[in-house]
């Protein structure tokens, strides 16, 4: 036997020795890594209770938003303007009054005031905005709505004279929106209208006799919901998504 | 000849403890990319409700704020007064909830935007007594006002919050102010994205710091 193959036979045994250590601490480390890894996952799936979360509920208003209603500025019977400044933060009625002189708007304005009685039965404050076409005077003015709307009291009655292009505008998103049937019935629609100045009701109180109850139903709504489309953070079966603020001591705040 | 029947089941565990750590990591690995993803599904799926009204404002150091200074970011807006003795300190202390969470979960990209809703009263000097008064953080939280016609237009038709005061209230009369209390999402594309119910018992306030999150993460 030579001097290097002794060397090799002596060396032999202490490398594999070595080999076997190395395999040890990597196979150690190898466990060790494992056991992170595997209580990592372990701490993932059972502290993060949010990693698959339920989806957010949605509450949604009760009364579909038909779009914003285009801004308007238009003269009341005294010349002076009004328009949605003015109504802001307010939900009102609308209604276009047609060109059929005062007899004719009679049935119409009776219904108005029949609306107006209904939510002033309930404690709600709404404006009623009347569009009269063609251009009036004063006197012209306050007679389309005199009789019954006139006497429960001018702050909540705003007569004005129409503009043809606001109107046509209106007219053209309640088309767009399918929310009348064209022809004459567009003049006599009726509209709800929220505090930010949203669409959110078409009537026709002068051929449908449920009109009327239908549109109080609605500004109940609108008054409690307030504008926002929907919320989260209520429970499912909420009646509405109390959009306007809290009742305190003094009513709302 | 002995050896290797000894070895094949010490070599079967090594193969099966090596198959059982290579899972573990892949999972490790993978589980961040499956809760991003899940983020992105979630942002996906939150409904939108219109764009980020544009405005021009005026933040509690005096300078001019508009919605441009919001792109790009995901916010969330709340609408109070400071003379308000009611819910908005309550808000306030919410929202400064919010933004501490949101940083200690890493999401820097986040802005938070209080609207007053009575901006008469509420003077840039006004915003910023309160602001320090209350120890807020307003790093990236701004509190803004303007003329009540701007800030009216941005609060209502804008973000569809209710805001407003009795028709026959005078000017010291705070406590006739009324004003929706939700926060409101907007995504970093100047999208609405949701209305939160924040205060009592409602979960409006975890909702919103999931979407929050799956935004942000969205957004990443």
């Amino acid at each position: 036997m030579s001097p290097s193959s002794s060397r090799l036979s002596r060396g032999v045994p202490w490398l594999r020795s070595w080999a076997w250590w190395c395999l040890g601490v990597s196979s150690l480390a190898g466990v060790l890594a494992l056991c992170v890894a595997m209580l990592s996952v372990a701490r993932l799936l059972l502290s993060e209770v949010s990693w698959l979360p339920p989806d957010t509920v949605w509450v949604p208003n009760p009364l579909p938003l038909h779009g914003q209603l285009p801004r308007f500025e238009l003269r009341d019977v005294d010349g002076a303007l009004f328009g949605t400044r003015q109504l802001r933060g307010r939900a009102y009625v609308l209604q276009f009054l047609p060109d059929e002189g005062p007899s004719g708007n009679q049935h119409l304005v009776t219904r108005l005031s029949s609306v107006e009685r209904g939510l002033v039965a309930e404690r709600m404050a709404f404006r009623f905005v009347v569009v009269a076409r063609p251009s009036f005077t004063r006197d012209e003015g306050l007679a389309r709505v005199e009789g019954e709307a006139g006497r429960s009291g001018p702050a909540s009655w705003h007569v004005l004279a129409a503009d043809t292009s606001w109107e046509a505008e209106v007219q053209s998103m309640l088309r767009a929106g399918g929310l009348v049937e064209g022809g004459s019935s567009e003049r006599r629609s009726t509209l709800l209208v929220d505090q930010a100045g949203g669409l959110r009701g078409v009537y026709d109180l002068t051929e449908s006799p449920r009109a009327v109850e239908a549109l109080v139903a609605d500004a109940r709504q609108v008054f409690e919901s307030g504008p926002v489309p929907a919320l989260a953070g209520l429970p499912l079966d909420h009646p509405h998504v109390l959009g306007v603020g809290c009742a305190g001591e003094r009513g709302r705040y | 000849m002995a050896s290797p029947v000894v070895n094949r089941p010490r070599s079967r565990r090594w193969t099966g403890l090596l198959v059982l750590g290579v899972l573990a990591l892949v999972a490790a690995l993978a589980f961040p990319l499956l809760r991003e993803s899940r983020a992105r599904l979630r942002a996906r799926g939150l409904p939108e409700f219109g764009a980020l009204p544009t405005f021009r404002l005026t933040d509690q150091m005096g300078r001019s704020f508009s919605d441009a200074d919001l792109r790009g970011a995901v916010v969330v807006a709340d609408f109070i007064f400071t003379r308000c003795p009611t819910v908005c300190p309550l808000l306030t202390a919410k929202m400064a909830r919010l933004q501490r969470q949101a940083r200690e979960a890493g999401l820097s990209s986040v802005r938070f935007v209080s609207f007053s809703v009575d901006p008469r009263y509420d003077t840039p000097e006004r915003l910023a007594a309160y602001a320090n008064t209350r120890h807020l953080d307003t790093s990236n939280w701004s509190l803004l006002t303007g003329p009540l016609e701007d800030v009216e237009a941005t609060v209502l038709e804008g973000f569809r919050v209710m805001m407003g005061r009795d028709a026959d209230a005078g000017d010291d009369d705070f406590l006739s102010i009324f004003h929706g209390e939700h926060f409101v999402l907007v995504d970093a594309d100047g999208r609405i994205r949701g209305y939160y119910r924040v205060l009592d018992d409602s979960d409006g306030l975890e909702s919103l710091q999931r979407d929050l999150g799956a935004l942000v993460h969205a957004v990443d």
